[in-house]
């Protein structure tokens, strides 16, 4: 720990004297220079900002933390807009989305396989014991198809949603296990619990999903989760080996997925909203068209809190 | 109507035995107060008072033999005394302690105690000795004290003492000297079954009502102890004593047990199931924390009994030191030493998690799944207890026959899966252009979706050669369904479906059965 910390000390030192030192003849190479030096300057400042964070958090806990983690989507556009070069594990994120649309619940799955693919563990998905009546079961073959193992995830149904919560903090206190996901569907979390479900991911580092119900505008509750994001079903984009344009436009047939999603809050990150599409074969989430990439409402952008 | 039980009272003055029609000991005694029997609460009662018999040997069993049992009811308890006898003081202190209880709870008790349980029976039922020395025939002994009781103790049917008495025997010892091949010929060997057993000569198994304990650890107390912090200090000191006695046997506990004997003759169950074999003390102690805080502890306890009725192997760990502890103390008693040796494998952290999961919101609500190869949707999953299934959900663990592991981990991965699946499909209003086109829209849950992208149909039919797949689709084995993938204008994929033949019912209609991601 104490290796790590200390390099980024010599690295915030050293970066200005790098600078006034370089005085290269050609103006070109010069300016080059600077603008990589900036752009290393910029990511050095960065991930200290990011330690010095990190460690406060661990430090208001007052218990070990793990060296941060994280999980990229493998697309370069999203992963550069978050603060953490994707998403943080060993934190809480919120996905939200509308009733009787299972696109949230594809999006978890798809950051799950992209998660398990590169770590061991199980995964534990927390439900209320009636929800498979109003959503539906987990359905294992779906969850091969995004490419993740359903003999690694370990279901529990929980007769209220605080039994849910409490689940869900008895399993981030588990080392052992690789993400946790809660369903609330509309009951509400509060606060107090999001960040105690916080804390605790952070002490295991443990990655920790909340899935909810989209609540209604201006009815969004206060929540301490490290990024909100409200997923929707989007329609789906071009067929994969479809090469031809004729037998694309035949093609009757839903192609690739394609979610909306929409980061709302973040910690650092301005808000944004991109049309991804989950490319299975390669498990990784590509951004499907850039006239998408652009950011919401002038009122809600800007720095979350 | 017939008069099932009497008490002293009517039996002495009025001569009313069970047995008698209603009207009869009416007629010999006007002013008598009936009250209908209720067999399955004096079973339960008597069950009851079985187990809180276990508070003097763990083997009890309910006695449902003998003619006795006029209505099917049966009234005795057996209680398997070896080696428990001088724990007490003795044989005749034992049963001392059996009527002075039992007849402190109001119950009308008569005990007696023999080498068989034939002779227990025949002695308890129809002994004539007034103190409980007399009640308890010594080793040896049982020919003797067998002699002149009735034929009746024999446990024989009335049918058979009735033919017996017409022959001339009257008592047991009238029995004895008699050709075997004779009475056998006229009752069969019921007759000699049962005296070889009250004699000895012939084996009589009794079966504990309770599961056979492998481990067991029993605490009495001279005070009865109500506080939690006594009641969570005993525990801890009898978990102690059961990790001893796993560790030497290299066992892991699966089903533990904790029985505490209540002051006014009632007991306590709290039992304990782990997902894996486990004997470390502080995930025991945190198991049995939250029934501990729901225990009705208001009269006290008078002892404590830890049980692990099934146990698996559970070979030691290697220690190591380390500095962090890997879990914080949640009992009040100080288990440092425990946790600063932790295994150095944490492995079974998972069951761990599982047990306290399943402790609090039940273990049948926690379950893994894996895939099975079938194409009928409902079929494509079977889902089993996560404690069944232990550390990993492998197909092996469902004993699926005839297919190999590895044929089936990605079986139905090929094709196109919903990620949410219906409990049951739903039924649809669906409006398709062609009878064998996919719908143009269609309404569900109220709501109405304008489909613009549909794939199809996959034609699955029912399994008729095999029997759970005929019964999957809704019990039809001539049940054929069309799906399709069909997404709306704004992206939502649905699953849906169209009877195509249907023989049990003749709604031939669109159904949606799963949503997909």
């Amino acid at each position: 720990m104490w290796r790590v910390a200390g390099k980024f000390y010599v690295g915030a030192k050293e970066s200005p004297s790098l600078m006034l030192r370089t005085a290269p003849s050609d103006s070109a190479l010069r300016a080059s220079q600077q603008a990589t030096t900036k752009v290393a300057k910029v990511a050095e400042l960065r991930r200290h900002i990011d330690s010095l964070e990190r460690a406060g958090c661990g430090g208001m806990a007052g218990k070990r933390v793990k060296a941060p983690g994280l999980l990229s989507f493998g697309a370069p556009e999203i992963d550069e807009t978050l603060p953490w070069r994707g998403l943080a594990s060993g934190a809480l994120h919120e996905i939200s989305g509308p009733v009787r649309d299972a696109a949230a619940f594809g999006f978890v799955s798809a950051l799950l396989a992209r998660l398990a693919a590169h770590s061991p563990g199980a995964v534990l998905w927390c439900r209320r014991l009636g929800a498979s009546y109003e959503t539906g079961n987990i359905y294992a073959p779906g969850l091969a198809a995004f490419g993740l193992d359903p003999s690694r995830l370990i279901f529990l149904d929980a007769k209220r949603g605080r039994d849910v919560l409490w689940a869900m903090r008895e399993g981030l206190s588990c080392p052992h296990l690789l993400a946790v996901v809660g369903e609330m569907e509309e009951s509400p979390v509060g606060l107090t619990a999001s960040r105690r479900l916080q804390l605790a991911a952070e002490k295991s580092g443990i990655t920790c999903f909340l899935l909810r119900t989209l609540p209604e505008e201006g009815a969004e509750e206060a929540n301490a989760a490290l990024s909100r994001w409200c997923v929707r079903a989007a329609p789906s984009g071009p067929v994969p080996g479809l090469t031809s344009v004729v037998a694309a436009e035949r093609w009757l047939g839903p192609g690739r997925l394609r979610w909306r999603a929409e980061l709302r809050r973040c910690r650092a990150a301005a808000a944004r909203e991109w049309l991804v599409e989950w490319r299975h074969e390669k498990g990784n989430f590509t951004v499907a068209a850039p006239l998408c990439d652009r950011p919401v409402k002038p009122a809600a952008a800007g720095l979350a809190l | 109507m017939r008069v099932a039980a009497v008490n002293q009272v009517a039996e002495a003055s009025a001569g009313i035995m069970p047995g008698m029609r209603l009207a009869d000991a009416r007629a010999r005694l006007p002013g008598l107060c009936v009250v209908s029997a209720e067999g399955d609460e004096d079973m339960a009662a008597l069950a009851a008072l079985g187990d809180w018999c276990g508070h003097w040997t763990p083997w009890v069993s309910l006695d449902a033999t003998g003619p006795d049992s006029v209505l099917g009811v049966s009234h005795g308890l057996w209680l398997d005394i070896t080696g428990c006898a001088h724990l007490f003081g003795g044989e005749v202190a034992l049963l001392n302690d059996v009527l002075c209880r039992l007849t402190h709870f109001g119950f009308t008790v008569r005990a007696a105690l023999a080498d068989t349980p034939g002779a227990a029976w025949a002695v308890a039922h129809y002994g004539a000795g007034k103190q409980e020395c007399e009640q308890v025939i010594a080793p040896g002994h049982t020919h003797a004290a067998l002699a002149m009781l009735p034929l009746r103790a024999l446990r024989i049917s009335p049918v058979e003492v009735d033919g017996l008495e017409r022959l001339g025997f009257r008592a047991i010892s009238d029995l004895y000297g008699i050709p075997r091949g004779a009475l056998a010929r006229r009752f069969g060997d019921g007759v000699m079954r049962r005296l070889d057993q009250a004699l000895g000569h012939e084996d009589e198994p009794l079966s504990p009502r309770r599961p056979v304990t492998l481990y067991r650890a029993r605490r009495g107390f001279s005070e009865p102890i109500a506080s939690r912090e006594a009641i969570t200090a005993a525990v801890h000191l009898l978990l102690n004593e059961l990790a001893g006695m796993l560790e030497a046997d290299e066992q892991g506990a699966r089903w533990l047990e904790l029985n505490f004997y209540r002051g006014d003759g009632k007991v306590e169950h709290i039992k304990v199931g782990t997902s894996a074999p486990v004997r470390t003390l502080s995930h025991l102690m945190r198991l049995f924390a939250e029934p501990l805080d729901v225990l009705d502890a208001s009269f006290g306890f008078d002892s404590v009994e830890l049980v692990v009725s099934f146990s698996q192997p559970l070979a030691p760990t290697q220690l190591s030191l380390q500095t962090q502890p890997a879990t914080t103390a949640s009992s009040v008693i100080d288990t440092e030493v425990q946790e600063f040796f932790i295994p150095e494998e944490g492995g079974n952290e998972v069951a761990q998690l599982i047990d306290r999961l399943g402790q609090r919101l039940g273990l049948a609500n926690i379950y893994r799944v894996v895939l099975f190869p079938s194409h009928v949707p409902e079929r494509a999953m079977v889902s089993g207890l996560a404690v069944d299934l232990g550390e990993a959900a492998k197909p092996s663990a469902l004993d699926i026959p005839g297919t190999p592991a590895t044929q089936l981990s990605h079986w139905p991965a090929a094709k196109q899966r919903p990620l949410l699946l219906l409990p049951r499909p739903e039924a649809i209003e669906a409006v398709a252009m062609l009878p064998d086109a996919p719908p143009m829209m269609f309404r569900w849950r109220c709501m109405a979706y304008r489909v613009t992208k549909a794939e199809g149909p996959e034609r699955i039919a029912a399994e008729w050669w095999h029997e759970e797949g005929t019964a999957s689709l809704n019990g039809d084995a001539g049940s054929i369904r069309d799906y399709y993938r069909v997404e709306d204008d704004r992206g939502r994929r649905f699953w849906l479906y169209r009877d195509v033949a249907c023989c049990s019912h003749n709604s031939l209609g669109w159904w949606l059965h799963g949503l997909f991601g």
